[in-house]
């Protein structure tokens, strides 16, 4: 039975923890390195994750123009962003796992069968299964009723055998408080 | 958890020991082992395969006892030949020339270890005043080769460990942080042994990348060919609490990763 001890964080994460924007996520994240810190999980990450945080296009950002494509209005630059994404991803407390042949032809066969995930989707929902792990945490669909056909959490259940869970990450409290597995 | 449960002796002596000792430790301890299953599970047969754990190299020594300096040194070189001249016969695919002083027993030992060569990348054999050498297929009774991995530049991470350093190659050990497993690791001795005499990189955390081969499961069995060995050093993650404000631009991070990931919906 699951105990959610081995955990697979997908990129909502980090971006959720470097913002600090949503307290209730910041509280559900640092209740989950408290428990990291007394051994009482294991964060598994795809190496994937560390291509996904960085910037994006600013909302309704024109162009570019041909040639111009590294001029894109992003966030205003801080010198101190990159030092501190490589610093964040550079953290003892993430247990990386690449994309090797095996999980990649896993994510390969999880898109065949799911057309609508996407393919770095895939290699997260590979990466936690080769992993064994008890979730796969995210918030990518959550938040609406009804969710986009590529998000993440849609696939609760779906996927592996036994069948992954792909959760908005929560804080395990034990069996009586917990969601089923 | 670890996926890998290891079980060792280690016979602290003061001097080496016979090479018999050594072959009878492998066997008491697999004795013990199988004996505990046998108790443990209540069945009257022992099911679980033990592996040996890192490297299998298995070097033997000796000064000279009883023979000469120079019949030692021959009796080497000739231990050697044997397994050049059944290399060699592969490449013509042609009888064996076993050297003169290889007697019936020397002759079934030599075959006995080249017919694993089945199942692994490469045996490499070395002695005394030559370079070791690696054979990767043999003339037995049949022709034998080895199989080289698919390998694939990728990245394992765990605690270095330093097996032996000789000749033009450091031979080290991964053990894989959280699975716990072995993971073999051939370093060239002209790239890597100045870094790794001025930076302490030997029983840290670490990432290397090289070339990966993988079991069938899977798993990372062996790293060659390696470009980078990265301390595993960083702090914490909650010392990155809104560290970055603004990286979303004032969108959530549902929308941000919506963005990101290119909506497909």
């Amino acid at each position: 039975m699951a105990n959610w001890r081995i955990q697979c964080w997908d990129s909502s994460l980090f971006i959720s923890l470097l913002t600090a924007k949503e307290p209730e996520r910041v509280r559900t994240i640092l209740g989950l390195l408290d428990q990291h810190d007394k051994n009482g999980i294991t964060i598994i990450v795809s190496t994937m994750v560390v291509a996904e945080v960085r910037r994006i296009p600013r909302p309704g950002a024109k162009g570019p123009a041909p040639a111009e494509e590294d001029n894109v209005v992003t966030t205003p630059y801080d010198p101190k962003y990159l030092d501190q994404v490589r610093e964040l991803f550079k953290s003892p407390d993430l247990d990386y796992r690449v994309p090797t042949p095996s999980i990649v032809e896993l994510a390969r066969d999880i898109g065949d069968q799911f057309p609508k995930l996407l393919p770095v989707d895939c290699v997260h929902i590979a990466t936690a299964l080769e992993a064994k792990a008890d979730v796969l945490f995210t918030w990518d669909g959550a938040g609406v009723q009804r969710r986009r056909p590529d998000a993440m959490l849609r696939y609760d259940k779906r996927i592996g055998n036994p069948p992954l869970r792909i959760m908005e990450p929560f804080v395990p409290s034990g069996e009586m408080f917990d969601p089923k597995p | 958890m670890p996926e890998e449960f290891e079980f060792g002796v280690t016979l602290n002596a003061r001097e080496r020991l016979d090479a018999d000792t050594i072959s009878s430790l492998v066997k008491n301890i697999l004795d013990i082992l199988k004996d505990v299953e046998r108790q443990v599970t209540k069945h009257n047969r022992a099911t679980v395969k033990w592996q040996w754990a890192e490297d299998t190299k298995i070097n033997v020594v000796a000064t000279v006892n009883g023979v000469s300096e120079d019949e030692l040194s021959q009796m080497v070189d000739i231990a050697r030949l044997g397994f050049v001249r059944a290399s060699e016969a592969a490449q013509g695919d042609q009888k064996v020339a076993w050297p003169q002083e290889y007697g019936d027993a020397a002759r079934k030992g030599a075959e006995a270890i080249l017919k694993q060569l089945d199942r692994l990348e490469s045996l490499t054999i070395e002695a005394t005043n030559h370079e070791p050498i690696d054979i990767r297929s043999a003339k037995v009774e049949t022709l034998i080769r080895a199989h080289a991995p698919q390998r694939v530049r990728s990245s394992v991470e765990g605690v270095l460990e330093l097996i032996s350093h000789k000749g033009t190659s450091i031979r080290a050990g991964i053990r894989e942080h959280r699975t716990r497993r072995y993971v073999r690791c051939s370093l060239a001795t002209n790239k890597w042994l100045d870094t790794l005499k001025h930076t302490p990189l030997w029983d840290q955390r670490v990432v290397v990348e090289g070339m990966v081969a993988y079991d069938e499961t899977g798993h990372p069995i062996s790293i060659t060919d390696v470009t980078s060995i990265t301390p595993r050093q960083g702090r914490p993650l909650r010392e990155f609490e809104g560290a970055l404000p603004d990286l979303t631009n004032g969108r959530t991070t549902e929308d941000f990763m919506a963005e990101l990931r290119g909506e497909n919906g």
